[in-house]
This record gives C-alpha cells, structure tokens and sequence, in this order.
C-alpha cells in the first residue's frame, strides 16, 4: 500500500450490510468486507452490478437505505468508530472530513436552487458566514474548471450539461477541504470524453490537496488510469485486493481473470476487413432527419449520412450521445421519418416508408433495441411476443410454436422460457430474446442500437460472441451502433464515427483504430481508459 | 414561457365562452314557460305575451344572448324576472355570506392541509404514518356537507355548544361572526385538506428517494433542514395543482353546506333560481362560477411556474 | 441499476404480473375493510327486497320515533320504519353509483385513446374535457336538473359526464408514455398494424389506472348523489334515496335527530369503505 506507516485514514473490517425484504426475508448484500485507504491514495472499489461496492460506499458515511443495516463490523475514521459514534457526530463529519460525489449528475443536485447557493450550503452548515461562504463558492467553481463563476453561480442545474454539473458536484464535495472523497460511479454516465475530463481533475485535486479517495465502478479501465489500489468485489464479498499493478496484470482469482477477459481488449486482433461480398443490401445516400416538426426550426439530427449494409459484414457506428446515431438507426426502419436522401433496399427505393414500403423493409432489416426490459411487453409471455413477431413477418409455414422454439435454441435459451414473463430472465437473457425476435423475420440485416449497453461486462462477452456465431451461420449483415469504442472495435469490420449528425470519419476497423486520421477520432480514442496502458505505467508515473 | 401563456390564454377564452353560451342556453332549455309562471293567476294569452315582450323574450335567442353579453361588459347583470331587483343587487346582498365562508375555508385548507401533509411526509415510525394516513383518508372520503350534519347533530343538537343555523357577518361583529362560521367552513374544508395533505405526504416520501436528497444528506445538513429546504420545495407542485382545483370544489359544495346551515349566500341563491327557473340570475351565476374555477387554475399555474425555475425556462420537470 | 433493484427480484416468479399485484391489494389492513364493507352493505341493499318484503313505504302512526327494537334507526314523519328506507335509500345510491361510474370510466379512456388515432382528434377531445373540467361538479349537475327536472337520471349523466375527463386524462397519459415505449416500437418495426398495436401494447396498460380511478370515482358519485337529493334536486321523494332522507331529515333535527343521523352514518360508510379500497389499490399501483 502507498503512504506512509502511520495508521491508515479509513479502515474497514468485516463490514456486513443486508436489506430487510418484503414478509421478512433478509438478504445480505455486502458480506465480511474489509478494506484500508492511506492518507492520500487512492482505492478503487470495482464489480459488477449487484456486487455491493455501492452499498459499501454509502455505509462508510451511515447513508444507507432505510430498510437496509448494518450487521456486522466496524469502520475506523482516524480510529473513530463511524457505525457506532452519534448521529450528530456524523453530521458534523459528513462535508467536512469525508465527502461524497453521486452517480448521476441529472438528479444529484435540486432542481430548483441555484448552483452557487447550493454549493454555499455547505459552507453555512460548517458555520461559515455568508460572505466566506460566496467568496469561496466562486474559488471552488473557478478550481473545478467551470468558466465565469459570477454568471455560473446564479444559474440553476438544467442550464448546465452532464459533466458540468458533475463538477459542480465535485466542487460542494471540496468545499470544506475533505480528507476523504467517496465517488461512487461518478463518471458512469458520462460521456467519454468527459469522463477523462473528470478523471483528470479528481487526480489533480489528489495532487494539490492530498486528499484520499474511494472510488468505485465498474469499469476496470477506469481503475488502472486513476487508482493505486484495488478491491475487487462480487456478490458481497471482498475476491482479490492489492495495488493495481498486480492484480491487473496477475490476478489471482478466477473471477477477477474473468472480469479482465471479458474487457474487449484494444490491442486485440480485430475482425479484419470482411471479404467484399457483393451482397449490398441496404444503401442509403445523403440521409436527413429533423426533430421536433418544422414549426420552430426542428434540430438536425441526422445530417446527410451516407452508408452501405452487406450480407456477412458488420459496420460499426461509433458516438458520442447526442450525435445523432439513434435518429439515424430509427429512420432507416420508418421510426422517423426522412427529411431527404434515400433508403434503397436491394436497390428498390423504400424512403417514403408507406405501407408497401414497410412491408418490404421488414422482410429483410429487423432492429434489436438497448434495453431488453423495455423492449418486451411486461405483460406478455415470450411466446406471446415471438409469436407475434412470427405471424407480421408471413413466414408462418410451420406452427409458431415449433418455430419459435426453434428461434430460441438459435439464442441458447431452453424451450419452457416461452410460457415465462419477461420479469424472470436476467438482462442478458431479455437480450437473447430480442435477437430471437428479430430473427423470426428470417431478415438479412439487423439494426442493432447500443444493443449490449445496458449489460454488465462478463455477459457483454456472452452476447457478442452470440452475435458473431449467428453473422457467421447465417450470413446476417449488421449496423452496429454503440457509443463503446472497445466494444465497436472487437465486432465491427468497418467503423463510422458520428458527430453531431455527420459522419466525421470512416474506414476499416484496423484503419481508423491504429491510424486515425481526424482530430475527433483522435480525441475519441486517446480518452478510453485504457488498460493495457496502465499495465505498463509504473507507480511514479502516476503520481 | 410567452409561447405557454399565449395558449392559457386562448384556453381560458375558450372556456370562457363555452361557459357563457352554456350558462345561457342551459336555462332556456328548461321545460316549462317562465312567462306563464309569472303570469300567475291570469294566464291570458295577452297577458303573457305582454311579459315576454317586457323580459325581451320573444326576440331570437342569439339576439338576446349577445345583448346578455353586451350587458355584462357594461356591467349590467340583468334583472332577475321572480324578484324583479336587479342581479347585481341580490348578488351583492349574498356575496359577503359565500366568500366570507369561501375564504374562511379557503384559509384552513392552506395552513391545515401543508402541516398536515409535512406532518405525514416526515413521519418515520410507521405506526404514526399509519395513523395521519386514515386520518387522511377519512377526510378524503367524507362528502363535506356528511361532516356538516355531523358537526351540526354534535355541536349544534346533542351538545349546544356553537351555532348552526344563520349567520352574523364577520364585518359587524367579528367572534360572534366567526362562532357561525366555524362549523360550515371546518366542513366545507377538512376534505380538501385530505386531499392535499396526501398529495404533499405522497409527493415529499417519492422526493425524499431522490438522490439530491442523498447529496444534502451528504453536506452534513439536519433532518429538519434536509426536509424543509430540500424535500418540501421540489413536493409542493401536485398540492398547488390540487389548492387551485379546490376553489371550484369550495364554490359547489358551499351550495350545500349553505343549506344546511341554514346560510343566506349565493349557493342559495342558486338552488332557488333552479326551483323558479329564473334565468337571469342562473345565468349569471353559472357563469360567475366557470369564470371564478377558470382564474384559480391560471393563478395554480403561474404559482407553479414561479417556483419551479425548469418551467419557467419553457422545459418541463424532469 | 442499484443494488436493493437486483436484490429483490428473480425468485422465478410465474404467471402475469398484473392481476396478482392487485388481488394482493386486498391485503393490506385498509383494503380489506374498505372490501369488507362495502360486500356487507352491497349485499344488504341487493337483497333489500328480500329482508323487507313489506317495501319502504309502509306508513303507520308512530311518526317521527326514536330508536326501538321495532324501529331501530326509528320512524319518519310519516310513520316509516327508517331502516327499511334507509337500506333501500342505499340501494338506490348504490345503483346509480355502479352504473355511472363503469361507463363513465370506459367512455373516458376510448376517448382519451382517441388520440391514437390522429394527433388532432386526440387535441380537440382533450380540449373538450378540459371544458368539462372548468365546470365544479355540483354546479354541471344543477345545469342538468334545470334542463332535465329534478330525478335520478340527472344524477346519473352528471357522474358520467364529471368523470370523463380524470379517465380520459389517464389513458390518454398512458397512450403518450407507452407509444414511445421500446417495446411499442418493437411491434412497429415489425411490421404489426396500428390496431393491434393499441389493443395488445397499449391498452392493457390503462385498465389499472381505470381500475384505481374508478374506485375514486365512486366517492365522489356518492357525494354527487346525496349533494344533488339533499338540495332537493336529486332523487325525489317519496322514492328513497339517503340524500332525500338527509333532506328530509334535516326538518326534525332538533326533534328527532336519528332521523339525519342514522342516513348519514350510513353514507360515510359506504364512501369511507370506497375511499380505502382506491386507496389500497393506489398503493398497489404505486409499489413498483
């Protein structure tokens, strides 16, 4: 551990928490864990949904849910004994020595109360008065990296992007100058370049103030660029710790290997280049899309794209969120409708999307969407919802039920999922079952938007390794749209890279990764945490 | 926000001319002929075409509803045909009794209801959350003017303990005035004050999960500032909503619970225009009533805006 | 995604979500009073006829009595057993409720899925029910009894027409939400026409706001009966109703106050026990 020999500033041991449940039952979510962070350093908390790292954050500061407890252990703050010392206390530590910034920034701060006083607030709360209080709102602002703090300050949340009001955030965490920072997630929801942006200022502040942090995601790549240490934690319980170091490159437990492997590895080979079949399916040239209506000047989603879809190949379309690749995705299936350009469909002209139009379309291109619990009527059994899908597209020859056990085996599932409601499968599995839908068409290509997004990262494996056997087996073309790089770069064969309804670049996978030509792609690329990057940096560096 | 105000405003003049062709119309619709009623004992033919002609009603009806129209614009509400005095003139005699006992009501509802509501938003221990929600319910449930009779049958009949018959306005004499009030406004009041103590209590529970709640918590602030300057601002809209829509609810079941209480206000006024089909007045009073619940929900509306800054910048919450 | 989410679930839970949820509603303490009453009251006033065979207007000359064995709510002015009227009063109520109310609410949520099938019709009915709206509910109700005459079926149209515009609200929050839902999206894409969409995607998802607004609806159909008869505007004597007792009542107060009292306990008994039953199916609703 880095740090000096004096006694570590926080150190947890044997901390259990569970949540009391509906008629009793009692679940324990974080089970024996122990852990210490030195003055000054940084310990990254990482696992996968489900894991507890939140739960375990949130019981540092007595910030739990009220059905869950504390069951066990004890938690030493400068040998202070958090769970046991009085509420009061613990009020008058909390935005003061220890501090904590949220997941996500949109509903991290009130809605209706200026930035500046609620960046004062805390301030007031440790007794400064009010013109301390202002004066140093404005040096905190200014120090977080947000441009003209006299105007800033006046503002409310809405008026300010993700990542600025994440420093906002960070900024009330600062205020009283903290020895301990919990971030939790606290750049889940950003994009990534500004999730560099926040990296970057949580390690100067480290720097300037020596302040220690627990960070926690799920991101391993954000561990190797930021942390010194770290805990690896899965269904409660502490797997593996040590400096980051070691255990990135030799870790010693299974699941930890597995986590690691299960990260698409940037310096992995690529699909290469796929054999150019001459089967273009889908063409579309100079494609715009407006939102909004044209009563007040709609926005221009989409803004001349042009793209080509093969049988057996996979273009990936790479963004950030706002750029406009969900729009495009939805246009090209009659979702939106097109401002102008084309949409052919093995040649015939299908833009208008009437009827006709559509049913031709949906004979050939289905769409897989982002979040398999919305995708799936709740109250419908799976058969219900496949056979649904079996009887629009006309290939009824067989009875649906045959065929839709069939569809399911495609995906791996077992047949009794059919008589099941969409609640009782786990994200992954709802996934599989929006591909089996959208095979049922018997289509060439698939639309898939940010169709792994929504799923922890061990099972982001499962599912794209799905997606490429079935490519293989049936000769599917894809239009893979995702706002992960190291995701778009282990599947695609060609990449487009999507900004603000243009596309900015575009080119073989090995091209536009090794060899990126446009200062946005460059920038996309240098921002991604990497991990084998930090394999190679030692602890110097990184100071 | 210019764009939102432009549409309340032709939303209102909608309503608002809907309200007075309906307030017109639904009189005349009526069976029966209100010139032979007047007649009375001499129901000749000239006779009643002799009344028609001084009430104006053998002309079209759209002549009469536009000079109705004109007249309101000049102030001029028409006269009522069974009193033969002026509507202005019985309105102004009742107008005091109603809006004394709408305002009184009005009154409670606010201060009751927002403590009541605080009360079961920051409630922890599920026994007394449990307790302030029947409570709630009860008051919801109960029909004002049921609360009425049984404020009047225990305070008023069993037990002689208040007034529950008449009235002394507050402006001649303001304790026994308020002795005569108190009953009919407690009733009038207690379900509105259900209704928006539970949507603050519902409202204030769903924001207390909200994560801002959490950061506040995190700053080091005390339950009762986390509750007062976090919680309660970001619950208070579907309560200013609801105050808005009670006005309405007040004016109708004010009609009642005059009734009942034996008070000589405008709903009275309008349960014996309806037995006398006098038009001229139930006209003015339907439409005094549309306009009345049309204003509140405007003023709800810029209430609502002016706190929550979202809606003032034309996005919507969340 | 936090953690208490993916805790509780997954226990291979089978069958469909909704139906069980609400029958759970019953098990809350509120939800099985309200229940409770109201089957004991229901059942009362069904078989009213049965119970008292000699009907409701069986005069006498013992007017105006207090409480007895032979009379046990007493006797009005006319020497009638208040028992018997007041349970065939309740009746009365309870028919117009539960006929009013279910159509009322059917009527609301087509209209508001009227949007589904152009944006401008779904505009121009929801501006309708706005209007509907400006018009306190007492207040429609006198327009209709001035037009129509005094009676039950003033009550009737009143309930209906107040309570469209809550039920055409609903639905028509529960047609914009789900439409943009992925799943509504789905079916689209796949080529499922636009019928069918609304009927197996859409408006399923309105029956449980139907289902808790109804509930409320029947509180304020009471309140609109017995509002409407005690001004002697509603149901009209010598046919009871609780409001016409309540009117009448309300002349012998000082005499004879179990006259008013026994009516009125009996209809805030009934609206209490409705109230608890939308409030237990509200909590339901919201425990998601």
């Amino acid at each position: 551990m880095i740090g000096t020999p004096e006694a570590p500033l926080l150190q947890a041991r044997n901390l259990s928490v569970g949540f009391a449940g509906d008629r009793g039952a009692f679940t324990t979510v974080v089970d024996d864990v122990s852990f210490d962070i030195a003055a000054g350093g940084i310990l990254g908390v990482v696992g996968e949904s489900g894991s507890g790292k939140s739960v375990t954050a949130r019981a540092v500061l007595r910030m739990l849910a009220p059905s869950a407890s504390v069951t066990n252990g004890s938690v030493l703050f400068r040998g202070e004994n958090l769970l046991e010392v009085s509420e009061a206390r613990m009020r008058s530590l909390r935005g003061r020595e220890m501090a904590m910034v949220f997941q996500d920034p949109q509903s991290t701060l009130n809605p209706v109360i200026r930035i500046g006083q609620q960046i004062e607030e805390v301030l007031r709360i440790h007794g400064a008065d009010r013109t301390t209080a202002r004066r140093r709102t404005l040096e905190l602002l200014e120090q977080v990296g947000i441009a003209d703090p006299e105007r800033a300050r006046r503002r409310y949340p809405h008026e300010f992007s993700g990542g600025m009001r994440q420093r906002v955030v960070i900024a009330i965490a600062l205020a009283n100058r903290p020895s301990l920072l919990i971030a939790d997630e606290p750049t889940t929801a950003l994009d990534v370049t500004v999730q560099a942006q926040v990296l970057d200022l949580l390690r100067e502040m480290r720097k300037e103030l020596g302040i220690a942090i627990l960070l926690i995601t799920h991101d391993m790549g954000v561990v190797a660029d930021t942390c010194d240490d770290v805990l690896v934690m899965h269904r409660g319980r502490v797997v593996e710790r040590g400096p980051v170091a070691s255990v990135l490159t030799k870790p010693e437990d299974p699941y930890t290997s597995r986590l690691l492997a299960a990260i698409p590895d940037m310096s992995a080979p690529t699909r290469g280049s796929s054999s150019e079949t001459d089967g273009r399916v889908l063409e579309v040239r100079d494609l715009r899309t407006v939102l909004g209506g044209t009563r007040r000047g709609g926005h221009v989603a989409v803004d001349g794209v042009s793209l080509s879809i093969s049988r057996g190949e996979t273009l990936g379309l790479v963004g950030e969120s706002g750029c406009g690749k969900s729009s495009l995705s939805k246009t090209l299936v009659g979702l939106l409708p097109a401002a102008s350009g084309t949409i052919r469909l093995h040649g015939a002209d299908v833009t208008a999307m009437n009827a006709q139009d559509r049913r031709t379309l949906s004979d050939s291109v289905q769409y897989v969407f982002q979040d398999p619990l919305a995708s799936l009527n709740p109250r419908r059994t799976i058969a219900q919802s496949l056979a649904e899908a079996l009887e629009t597209s006309g290939t009824v020859s067989e009875e649906p039920h045959e065929r839709s056990v069939e569809l399911l085996q495609r995906v791996g599932l077992p047949p009794d999922s059919l008589d099941r409601y969409p609640y009782a499968f786990s994200g992954g599995q709802r996934q599989r079952i929006g591909i089996a839908r959208a095979l049922a068409a018997d289509p060439e290509v698939l639309i898939l938007d940010e169709p792994v997004s929504a799923l922890d990262v061990s099972i982001q494996a499962q599912v794209l390794d799905l997606l490429i056997e079935l490519q293989e087996d049936l000769g599917l073309g894809y239009l893979f749209i995702s706002h992960d790089l190291s995701v778009i770069r282990s599947i695609s064969h060609r990449v487009m890279v999507m900004r603000a309804g243009r596309i900015v670049e575009e080119g073989s996978t090995d091209d536009l990764f090794d060899d990126p030509q446009e200062p946005y792609t460059k920038e996309l690329l240098s921002s991604i945490p990497r991990l084998e990057h930090a394999r190679k940096t030692t602890r110097s560096e990184k100071r | 926000m210019l764009r939102q105000t432009r549409k309340r405003a032709t939303s209102l003049m909608v309503v608002l001319a809907v309200g007075s062709v309906v307030a017109f119309a639904v009189p005349r619709l009526a069976p029966g002929d209100v010139a032979v009623t007047l007649a009375g004992a001499n129901p000749t033919p000239e006779n009643i075409a002799a009344i028609r002609e001084r009430l104006g009603l053998d002309r079209p009806e759209v002549v009469q509803y536009f000079d109705w129209i004109g007249g309101l614009f000049r102030g001029d509400l028409g006269t009522s045909y069974l009193y033969d005095r002026s509507v202005a003139s019985l309105l102004g005699d009742r107008v005091a009794s109603t809006l004394q006992l709408a305002l009184v009501a009005a009154l409670i509802v606010a201060i009751l209801a927002t403590t009541l509501g605080i009360l079961a938003g920051s409630a922890q221990r599920p026994r007394i959350r449990a307790a302030l929600d029947v409570v709630n319910s009860l008051f919801i449930a109960v029909p004002s003017f049921l609360l009425g009779l049984i404020f009047i049958l225990a305070f008023g009949v069993l037990n002689r303990w208040l007034p529950i018959s008449g009235e002394v306005s507050l402006t001649d004499d303001f304790w026994v005035g308020l002795s005569y009030l108190i009953l009919p406004a407690l009733a009038l009041a207690l379900s509105a004050v259900g209704v928006i103590a539970r949507l603050i209590g519902t409202d204030m529970r769903t924001t207390r999960r909200e994560e801002f709640i959490y950061l506040a918590t995190s700053k080091g602030a005390s339950p009762a500032r986390v509750t007062l300057r976090h919680v309660v601002p970001n619950s208070l809209n579907s309560a200013i909503v609801a105050f808005g829509l009670t006005i309405g609810d007040l004016l109708a079941g004010a009609i009642v619970i005059e009734a009942i209480f034996n008070r000589q206000g405008l709903g009275q006024l309008a349960v014996l225009s309806v037995q006398s089909r006098d038009f001229a007045v139930l006209q003015v009073l339907i439409l005094g009533a549309v306009v009345i619940a049309a204003v509140f929900q405007i003023i709800t509306e810029i209430s609502i805006a002016s706190l929550d800054p979202r809606i003032r910048a034309g996005g919507s919450v969340r | 995604m936090t953690t208490s989410m993916t805790v509780a679930k997954r226990s291979g839970m089978r069958g469909s979500p909704s139906l069980r949820r609400y029958l759970g509603a019953f098990r809350t303490p509120k939800g099985v009073i309200g229940a409770a009453i109201v089957v004991v009251l229901g059942l009362a006033a069904l078989l009213a006829p049965v119970i008292f065979p000699a009907g409701p207007d069986v005069q006498s000359r013992d007017a105006l009595l207090g409480i007895s064995w032979e009379h046990p709510f007493g006797t009005d002015e006319f020497g009638r057993d208040l028992l018997t009227r007041s349970i065939f009063g309740l009746r009365i109520d309870l028919l117009i409720i539960l006929t009013a109310v279910p159509i009322s609410m059917v009527l609301g949520t087509l209209l508001g899925l009227s949007g589904a099938i152009s944006e401008r019709l779904g505009d121009i009915v929801q501006r309708g029910l706005d209007v509907i709206v400006g018009f306190p509910g007492l207040i429609l109700g006198i327009c209709i009894v001035v037009v129509l005459g005094a009676g039950w079926f003033p009550i009737f149209l009143t309930i209906v027409i107040t309570g469209l515009p809550s039920a055409g609200r609903l639905s028509r929050a529960v047609l914009l939400r789900e439409r943009d839902r992925e799943h509504v999206l789905a079916a689209r894409v796949l080529g499922v026409p636009n019928w069918k969409i609304l009927l197996r995607h859409i408006a399923p998802f309105t029956v449980e706001s139907m289902l808790v607004n109804a509930a409320v609806w029947m509180v304020i159909g009471v309140y609109i009966g017995a509002g409407l008869s005690i001004v002697g505007l509603g149901v009209q004597p010598p046919t009871p109703s609780l409001g016409v007792l309540l009117n009448g009542g309300m002349r012998y107060i000082y005499q004879a106050p179990n006259y008013v009292l026994f009516p009125a306990l009996i209809l805030v008994l009934i609206a209490v026990a409705f109230g608890f039953v939308a409030d237990a199916l509200n909590e339901t609703a919201n425990k998601r």
